[in-house]
């Protein structure tokens, strides 16, 4: 078996009495998009950086494919860094700033030229080399980190927030270009957000992370559908939450459980006893006047929820509503036949499918 | 801001006044002077300026003891300001108060404990022939008078370039040094090409002063009895100012020699800063905490530093108290004689009456000028405003040296007889000079102050009712007072020891301000050097007193006084 | 800010309105102050006047003629100062030919007790410019203790700082600046002849450690234990000596190559206070004034003892007198003002350009013979007068053309330098003719 690219082995950080990070374990694969996400102060920048060396752990190991290199020194261990900030060197060129790693590595004079000028196309800014960083727009400062990270061909490229300087348009666009980035090589990417559309969209496999902890590891989709606790449903995407009760204990999988709104059909994420919170998206809430229920109608779950306050946004209906006391969010999609049947103020029928129906453990790990 | 367009124009006005009739009309007069005699305009004594051997062993000499002084300066400050801005290590902050206390006393008046130390029958002579290191007396300072002179410069103006450095330190990104390390280089090669390159305009800025300085230091060649600098040179020649036109060329030489290194250390800076306020401090430095091991060499290394650095400053205090001081280890006897003639005798009475007088009035001046100019920078939209800061910022360039020697020269012969002829009483022009000098440090005090202030404050105010000059004097002093004071302390601080000046201008006793009584004093044949010594002790404290207070005031950010660009 | 004019005590408040004298002079401090206070009560005592004086301190001598030429030149009436005060004869000379003093007539009434000569030398003018106040003598002061620890032998006369063991232990002031340090080397040149002199002079210069600037250097140095001797006028080294004690240092006149030279006042031309001035000139010459120079601290409010000889011989019988009087000493060698005089500036130009601009190479080429065993032609190169008496006399008559100066100081540099370095090699014996 191929060792893993990065293999983080039981780290733990503290600064003072913070705990940045709490005995955190995680395998990565060579070649793949990796994030690490979660809200400012979850750890994942320590992590990061303690993963380029410029922080030190307090405990634990991390092997670059199989090799430990907790005690080497920054500059040793070839994995660049997309710094959140950009820190191109204000007093080197374009071209300077990206041959950086390329002269300490003791390259030659033409053959930095040239793999500078194939970096330089790789994020289409040729003939931009003789400028300074101060003359170029966010995008193309962004653009010229990445390639003054690529230039090197490494075998992991790390980036902190990297996209978190730039406006929004921008950001969309660098998103799609840092996949196409990574889909056009075999490097392994470890890439720092806080922001769970960049997560969601771009990831292989993700980290959740708070506290210092990974509360959650898997694909996106795993991730936001089956998420394995509260922390990850509510961070990943909106998620409409009410706590269960019930005697005795559930298996993972399919189950029935009395909720509110009657016996329902629903999807365990994990074994569960006595206590249970529900997790439905606003998005798989559907009304039952636009959207007829799937055959058989007895396995969708029903409900009867009053509007209580309805907003058109673009091309989706965001509705409050409320049923058996309990606050529910849906999203609809805005056609003419549901703005006129979701008026404010009507009690209408509601279903939702079992198996977007999740059962998690009403705690966090 | 109409309302205030009319009293605004006569600041301007007034302001362009003083400085034009201080500072330009006196060097203009020295320019003039140099390229005429009485056959009218001759590039003669330009021309003939080095072709008096004299003239180019002293140029040679100034240019190689600023030179020296400067790496030296280097030397010292930059490992220093290299680890106190990356490293934490016990009792940090003392000892970085601590580094300022080499720049409360002007070098002239250390250097006569210097030279009692280091006399061939001085203290340290004697030490090494009581040990046996040496037979016969040891010649320090006679052999290489420039040695001392370097020494002497650099151990007080090193704090100056370890402030400059600091700043400019603290100021770099640290995510750019992060780079160059994740990027594959050493952290060698990160302090040289990353961290050096983003630091050298405050390394070039104080750089700059400390050669202008040492260029144009005057009193510590002449107490080591150094003649052959051109400073001394251009002092001698002030006797000469009315009939030899060789001092006025000397000191045009001085002026574009200054002028030139201002204007290349500025350049240099300016060629950086553009491009060095690339995106905000992302991460907090996090400084290297020391390992007790580190921690004791770091103690040892500055302790060591300090010792020597306060080393001219003691032996001032030692022979303030002493009585014969001559092939002995220790003085034979102890006095506080001294100590008390150097405040009850009429030269010492006086001349600290004149200082503190003269310094107050310089300090209003400046205080005033000062908030008027950047208030005038900051907040007007007035044409020409920038050319009112770079007027202000000229002496800077322009040694202390040559002012005084255009004065005499100017109003000596103009206003001959009247209160501004330095010859007949040099009070006003004594005032105006330590104003000129200091000026620009005041600038950017109020500079630096208005700059934090938030416009929307004063918008704020605007907005509930309050009138332009009620804003003035409601929100905007207030709120700049801590800066204002600070830079009012140090320019009162550096005028009493302003040196110059004071010897060039003040021709009769009555006038002597502080540095020139301490000069007299050191003539005098009986135990002049002990009460001169007693006098420079009674200075260290006062200035002693101010830096501790101006450094309370402003903390780190104290350093943004003595940056050139 | 008011100015603080000079404290005196005044005991007795005068009618009259403060008066400013004003005195350009080389004298330290002590001895302005002295006569500051002492004027001021005789003033009030005698005439019920009041005045204060103030003291124009330029530096030495040599600063004090500049800046009164300079003065004159950039107010051709008046230099608006009333008198200069001490610097020797010879400047006074000088001032004379230039017309910035103006003699006094009648003349001061104190003359009729002061002789017009001492020991060969013009006390007094008879045409009333100038009157000696203080006389002078000029010797080698040395440090005892130093010269025991270093094993050399206690100087006797000018010829014995030349010496090669003395290198680097002899001190000088500048003579430029000094008057009395110019005295020094005057004197030797005429006890001497000139090229004699010369020759001892540039030896002497060659063993000096550093040049200081003002008369007070080699006092203060010797004191200090700086260097071991050197020549100064006898008021400081007499001072020097009642500061630190005899059984440390010692003062010697070389016998039969000194002089006794008055040290004069004069009024300058459009003083703007002439009454006053001949009042102060009437005072420096009265036997109250003239005790001032040697009295001792702590008798008739005196602070400092001022070590000086008086003009007027009947003083030398009072308890606290110097004990050498001059009056009584035989004319040994008869100092001849006129020409020191004449050739003051030149003189000073000339030291200047070939011993002490050029200091650094001299004492190299000085080390260097001596290394290679003192050999009498190499030692003869080095001294050799670089002009004769005659030419040096003729040139002075031309010293005011400023360019003629500065160029003939530009070559002698020029000149001096090349000598200094061919004198780091062997030079070969010239043919004996």
């Amino acid at each position: 078996m191929t060792p893993h690219a990065i293999s983080v082995q039981n780290l733990s950080r503290r600064f003072g009495t913070v705990v940045a990070l709490d005995n955190v374990s995680l395998d990565i694969q060579a070649g793949e998009l990796f994030f690490l996400l979660g809200p400012s102060g979850c750890g994942k920048t320590t992590l990061l950086r303690i993963l380029a060396g410029l922080e030190k752990a307090d405990s634990g190991r991390i092997l670059f494919e199989g090799h430990d290199i907790a005690n080497r020194p920054p500059h040793e261990r070839g994995a660049p860094m997309v710094f959140q900030n950009y820190a191109l060197w204000p007093h080197l060129t374009v071209a300077e700033n990206i041959a950086f790693g390329l002269v300490e590595r003791r390259i030659s004079r033409s053959e930095i030229t040239r793999r500078v000028q194939e970096a330089l196309a790789l994020v289409e800014l040729k003939g931009l080399g003789d400028r300074r960083p101060g003359q170029l727009s966010g995008g193309q400062q962004q653009r010229v980190v990445l390639a003054r990270a690529l230039v090197l061909n490494p075998r992991i490229v790390l980036l902190d927030e990297p996209l978190s300087n730039l406006d929004a348009k921008l950001r969309h666009e660098m998103r799609e270009e840092i996949g196409a980035l990574h889909a056009r090589t075999d490097i392994t990417f470890v890439y720092v957000t806080h922001d769970q559309t960049e997560a969601l969209s771009l990831a292989d496999r993700m980290a959740v992370m708070s506290n210092g902890r990974i509360l959650g590891l898997g694909t996106p989709a795993d991730l936001y559908h089956r998420p394995p606790n509260p922390f990850c449903a509510s961070f990943l995407g909106e998620a409409n939450l009410f706590p269960l009760r019930f005697d005795g204990s559930l298996p993972s999988g399919p189950v029935v459980i009395s909720t509110p709104f009657g016996s329902w059909y629903a999807t365990a994420v994990a074994p569960l006893s006595r206590t249970a919170l529900c997790m439905i998206r606003p998005e798989h809430l559907r009304p039952e006047e636009v959207e007829s229920p799937p055959q058989p109608a007895g396995r969708a779950n029903r409900l009867e929820a009053r509007i209580v306050h309805s907003r058109m946004m673009g091309s989706l209906l965001f509705l409050q509503m409320e049923a058996a006391e309990i606050r529910l969010h849906a999203v609809v999609l805005n056609r003419p036949e549901a703005v006129r049947a979701l008026q404010t103020g009507r009690t209408l029928p509601w279903f939702v499918s079992p198996d977007e129906t999740i059962l998690l453990p009403d705690h966090t790990p | 801001m109409n309302r205030l367009r009319l009293p605004v124009q006569l600041l301007v006005l007034a302001t362009v006044a003083y400085l034009g009739f201080f500072l330009i009309w006196p060097l203009a007069h020295v320019f003039e002077n140099a390229f005429r005699d009485p056959r009218g305009f001759t590039p003669f004594y330009i021309v003939n300026l080095f072709r008096n051997p004299a003239v180019r062993e002293a140029a040679r000499n100034s240019f190689l003891l600023a030179l020296l002084v400067t790496l030296l300066t280097t030397a010292i400050a930059l490992p220093l300001a290299w680890l106190f801005s990356r490293h934490t290590f016990p009792g940090k902050t003392p000892l970085s108060a601590a580094l300022l206390l080499p720049m409360i006393l002007p070098p002239f008046v250390s250097a006569v404990g210097m030279k009692i130390l280091f006399a061939r029958a001085g203290a340290i002579s004697t030490l090494l022939m009581r040990l046996g290191l040496a037979n016969q007396p040891v010649d320090w300072f006679g052999a290489q008078p420039l040695l001392g002179i370097v020494v002497l410069e650099s151990l007080h103006l090193f704090p100056i370039l370890f402030l400059n450095l600091s700043a400019a330190l603290a100021n770099i990104d640290p995510s750019l040094e992060e780079a160059a390390l994740n990027l594959g280089a050493t952290p060698g090669r990160v302090f040289r090409r990353v961290t050096l390159p983003l630091a050298a305009p405050g390394l070039f800025a104080g750089m700059t002063l400390v050669f202008v300085w040492s260029f144009t230091e005057l009193g510590t060649p002449l107490v080591f009895g150094v003649r052959r600098v051109l400073p001394v040179l251009i002092y001698d020649g002030v006797a000469e100012i009315g009939s030899n036109p060789a001092a006025y060329a000397q000191v045009v030489f001085v002026l574009l020699v200054a002028a030139l290194g201002f204007w290349i250390g500025k350049y240099a800076t300016n060629r950086h800063r553009q491009v060095a306020t690339l995106g905000r401090l992302s991460v907090s430095r996090t400084e290297v905490s020391l390992s007790p091991l580190g921690s004791i060499l770091a103690w040892l290394a500055l302790a060591t530093l300090l010792f020597v650095a306060v080393l001219p400053h003691l032996s001032i205090l030692f022979l303030a108290v002493s009585r014969r001081w001559f092939l002995t280890v220790l003085p034979e006897s102890w006095t506080l004689a001294f100590i008390r003639q150097a405040l009850d005798s009429d030269l010492t009475r006086a001349a600290l009456v004149n200082s503190l007088g003269l310094s107050l009035a310089a300090t209003f001046l400046d205080a005033a000028l000062g908030f008027s100019i950047a208030w005038i920078c900051l907040r007007t939209r007035l044409w020409g405003r920038d050319a009112l800061d770079a007027l202000a910022m000229i002496p800077l360039a322009v040694p202390g040296l040559v002012v005084a020697f255009g004065y005499l020269g100017a109003f000596g012969s103009v206003f001959r007889g009247s209160l501004l002829d330095p010859r007949h009483n040099p009070y006003i022009l004594l005032a105006a000079g330590y104003s000129i000098r200091r000026l620009p440090y005041m600038v950017r005090a109020a500079h630096a102050g208005l700059e934090q202030v938030s416009l929307t404050y004063e918008e704020a105010a605007a907005n509930l009712g309050a009138s332009p000059w009620r804003i003035v004097q409601r929100i905007t002093l207030p709120l700049l007072s801590a800066n204002l004071l600070a830079g009012a302390i140090l320019c009162f601080a550096f005028s009493m020891l302003e040196v110059s000046d004071s010897l060039i201008l003040a021709q009769a006793e009555r006038f002597y301000p502080l540095t020139k009584a301490i000069y007299t004093l050191m003539d005098a044949l009986e135990n002049g050097v002990n009460v001169a010594a007693a006098l420079g002790a009674w200075a260290m404290l006062l200035l002693g007193a101010a830096l501790l207070w101006a450094t309370a005031l402003l903390g780190r950010r104290i350093g943004q006084m003595f940056r050139t660009g | 800010m008011m100015c603080r004019s000079a404290r005196e005590p005044s005991p007795t408040l005068p009618s009259g309105p403060v008066e400013t004298l004003r005195i350009l002079s080389p004298h330290r401090r002590e001895v302005r102050l002295e006569y500051s206070r002492a004027f001021a009560n005789w003033l009030r005592q005698n005439y019920r006047r009041s005045a204060s004086v103030i003291w124009l301190d330029v530096g030495g001598t040599s600063k004090m003629l500049k800046e009164i030429e300079s003065r004159f030149q950039a107010n051709p009436d008046s230099a608006g100062v009333d008198l200069m005060f001490g610097g020797g004869i010879d400047p006074y000379l000088a001032a004379v030919r230039m017309n910035w003093i103006e003699p006094l007539s009648p003349l001061p009434e104190a003359l009729a007790d002061i002789p017009p000569q001492v020991a060969g030398s013009p006390v007094w003018d008879s045409a009333g410019h100038w009157f000696g106040v203080a006389l002078s003598s000029f010797g080698i002061l040395y440090n005892r203790p130093l010269l025991e620890r270093l094993g050399l032998p206690e100087p006797r006369e000018w010829a014995d700082l030349a010496r090669p063991e003395y290198r680097s232990w002899i001190g000088s002031g500048d003579p430029r600046s000094s008057g009395s340090v110019h005295m020094c080397y005057e004197i030797i040149l005429q006890a001497l002849g000139f090229e004699d002199g010369w020759r001892l002079i540039s030896r002497l210069c060659a063993n000096v450690r550093s040049f200081g600037e003002s008369g007070g250097t080699v006092p203060r140095e010797v004191a200090a234990g700086d260097i071991a001797a050197g020549m100064v006028i006898d008021q400081y080294g007499q001072t020097v000596i009642a500061a630190v004690g005899d059984n440390r240092l010692a003062l010697v006149l070389p016998a039969r190559q000194t002089v006794v030279n008055a040290d004069p006042i004069a009024q300058l031309r459009g003083a703007p206070q002439r009454d006053l001035a001949r009042l102060f000139i009437e005072f420096v010459l009265s036997p109250e004034g003239q005790r001032l120079l040697f009295q001792p601290a702590g008798v008739n409010g005196q602070r400092f003892t001022l070590h000086r000889m008086p003009v007027r011989p009947e003083l030398y019988d009072e308890p606290n007198a110097p004990a050498v009087n001059p009056y009584t000493m035989p004319a040994t060698l008869l100092y001849n003002s006129l020409k020191g005089s004449k050739r003051w500036n030149i003189l000073n130009d000339l030291l200047g350009a070939w011993l002490l601009d050029a200091h650094a190479g001299l004492r190299r080429a000085w080390e260097a013979i001596i290394q290679r065993g003192l050999l009498p032609h190499e030692v003869s190169l080095l001294t050799d007068p670089p002009i004769s008496e005659e030419k040096l006399l003729d040139l002075a008559e031309q010293w005011n053309n400023p360019r003629l100066r500065q160029e003939t100081i530009a070559r002698w540099s020029r000149d001096a330098d090349h000598r200094y370095r061919s004198l780091l090699h062997p030079q070969p014996e010239p043919p004996r003719p």
